[in-house]
């Protein structure tokens, strides 16, 4: 994909949900689960942080804001978070579509924290995190995630068949 | 539970050290028993016949070391840099070191193309990425799991949530992966002594002396502050001459060796010879010597340990040698001019020609075979961004730290620059991208190809 297509497609991405993207860290979560289901954002993720992160997303994302394409305003409370929200100028490749509409409509809506958990579980599992050395690492890697835990794991069991034992 | 695991690592250790001679770093120390034992493992022996850089030798005839030699130089730069940086503890050192020794053990024959060639099969990044199959490698092959577990249970968990990035000790992790590690350093000046190019030198006993450990502040990607991370950084004031040239010698490897022409052009020849022969292979017209595993890779069939590890450079080759004689004459050719040192043409473009009607034009009226006989591979030099495919107009932050003695401040190279807190060249060097398409095609169409190339660059 070129520029233009990967901004196009994150484009329609922030048109399926109503109140825009909230919080890059959403954006990164997300982008990443939708790509392991093999939705192609041709985008490049590292763990950074302890989360996945993608510096290629964070750059096309300025780029996008830089020609208008997408607005961001940032909310501050007790931490900061940026909103994503289609910008006023339109964008050539607004025919790309995206293929995996019912995974979206499932996670669009979840909160940030709950894709950090459930972006986590598929990283490990795609680096051969097995059964309980996986929740053993989950649980080092976000201590303070645990009300996500258990809904994370039906999730990754459901939408990317990774099955954990507890 | 401290002290069993100090007395597990006293107790390996050597009574006596062996040493290695090395062209690059004079003598390699192995002091531990389990880096030893490590060594003589099949998994870290099949690395001996996997090239480092495969087609550089074809240019530069000295370039033929391979990744066993490379993963031994980069063994002993994380000694260095773990004594540069005072990492004292015994387990953390142990990691590392096990770590950086094995964080190769993962790769493919002819090493970075052959994750080309399982994509091109159709595998998953999960499969073709060589860094899961270091860490597959390291939990699963019976013989590395023996070894580690002498450390501890958890030892082996511990080795691979370093290779996954997923350890909680970032200063460990980046010793052995980050933009300036124990690897780059290593194949930096490894690949500039064996093919003789001396752009990749630089000063590396300098510019270790001039590291040291800083806390700084770790944001999320809202830029949240959400915890302190200890880093490492080189100094300004002594190291930044240093570490600028070590950036400028990476970018002039690039240019001469790594994504020198007659490289990238025999490269193409084997991609499209392998996938030629997975086509034949697949509709069952395949004439010549392959093995089982090679069948498995035509029709992306999971692959297991063993499979992968019966994989090296050479046993890829003696396909080649039967495929020259093979009944399918594209087959025959392409195996062939790669044995035979025929490279195809390589063009660079700041545009992609894959899709371009006028290419597919010329392949027609030279009776080519387009999907055989045409690759375009898109890259950007400054690799030291990370080691991202190409993407067009990206630009990655450089985020090797800087430490600012004066004024006790730490940033990153690429922030100080923006800010003009660095000098005119780490400016250029920020801002220094490359990227670019490189077209490989057969000699037979260079000049028509030439042709609406250049009329291209006039319009």
């Amino acid at each position: 994909m070129n520029r233009t297509e990967r901004i196009a497609k994150l484009v329609k991405l922030v048109e399926k949900s109503p109140e825009g993207i909230k919080s890059r860290k959403k954006f990164h979560k997300l982008v990443y689960l939708l790509q392991e289901t093999g939705e192609d954002f041709d985008q490049n993720y590292i763990f950074h942080n302890y989360g996945v992160f993608s510096p290629t997303l964070a750059s096309d994302l300025d780029n996008a804001v830089e020609r208008d394409v997408l607005s961001v305003s940032i909310e501050e409370k007790d931490f900061k978070e940026y909103i994503y929200t289609k910008g006023t100028e339109k964008i050539c490749g607004e025919s790309i579509e995206i293929e995996k509409m019912d995974l979206i409509k499932k996670l669009i809506f979840e909160e940030p924290r709950f894709l950090e958990v459930l972006s986590t579980i598929v990283y490990l599992d795609r680096f051969h995190y097995k059964g309980k050395e996986l929740i053993s690492k989950l649980k080092e890697l976000k201590p303070k995630h645990k009300p996500y835990y258990d809904n994370a794991l039906r999730m990754a069991k459901n939408l990317f068949q990774i099955s954990v034992e507890r | 539970m401290k002290m069993n695991l100090d007395d597990n690592i006293k107790k390996q250790k050597l009574k006596g050290n062996k040493y290695i001679r090395d062209p690059i770093h004079d003598i390699i120390k192995i002091e531990d028993q389990v880096i030893l034992d490590l060594i003589d493992t099949k998994p870290f022996q099949r690395l001996r016949y996997i090239k480092q850089l495969p087609f550089a030798s074809y240019v530069y005839p000295g370039a033929t070391h391979t990744r066993f030699l490379h993963s031994l130089g980069v063994y002993h730069l994380s000694t260095r840099l773990l004594d540069s940086l005072e990492v004292d503890d015994e387990y953390d050192r142990l990691l590392v070191k096990v770590a950086a020794l094995l964080h190769d053990i993962g790769h493919g024959p002819f090493s970075h193309l052959f994750e080309e060639l399982l994509k091109m099969a159709g595998y998953t990044d999960r499969v073709k990425d060589h860094e899961i199959w270091t860490t597959k490698i390291i939990k699963e092959d019976k013989e590395i799991e023996r070894i580690l577990k002498q450390i501890s249970p958890k030892f082996n968990e511990e080795v691979r949530s370093i290779i996954s990035h997923t350890h909680k000790k970032k200063l460990l992790m980046d010793i052995v992966s980050s933009q300036f590690d124990a690897d780059r350093l290593d194949y930096m000046l490894r690949d500039s002594y064996m093919t003789g190019v001396k752009y990749g030198n630089f000063d590396l006993n300098w510019l270790l002396r001039t590291l040291s450990r800083k806390n700084r502040e770790k944001r999320d990607e809202d830029n949240n502050v959400i915890g302190d991370e200890i880093c490492f950084a080189v100094e300004k004031q002594r190291g930044l001459s240093c570490l600028q040239e070590y950036l400028l010698g990476n970018y002039y490897m690039y240019e001469h060796v790594y994504f020198h022409p007659v490289v990238i052009g025999l490269e193409s020849i084997l991609i499209l010879a392998l996938k030629k022969a997975m086509k034949l292979l697949k509709n069952g017209r395949i004439t010549g010597f392959y093995n089982n595993v090679f069948k498995k890779l035509s029709n992306a069939e999971s692959l297991t340990i063993k499979d992968y590890l019966s994989l090296n450079d050479s046993v890829i080759i003696s396909w080649l040698h039967d495929w020259r004689n093979s009944d399918n004459t594209e087959l025959s050719q392409l195996s062939s001019e790669l044995l035979n040192r025929k490279p195809y043409m390589v063009f660079q473009s700041k545009k992609s020609w894959k899709h371009d009607s006028r290419v597919c034009q010329i392949y027609k009226e030279n009776s080519l075979n387009f999907e055989f006989q045409f690759r375009e591979r898109e890259v950007s030099r400054l690799a030291l961004k990370g080691d991202y495919d190409y993407k067009e107009n990206l630009k990655i932050p450089l985020k090797i730290y800087i430490y600012d003695r004066k004024n006790n401040d730490i940033a990153s190279f690429d922030e100080l620059s923006k800010n003009n807190k660095l000098n005119e060249v780490a400016k250029a060097i920020s801002e220094l991208e490359f990227k670019e398409y490189f077209i490989t095609t057969p000699r037979t169409i260079e000049k028509s190809f030439k042709s609406i190339l250049e009329g291209n660059q006039n319009e």
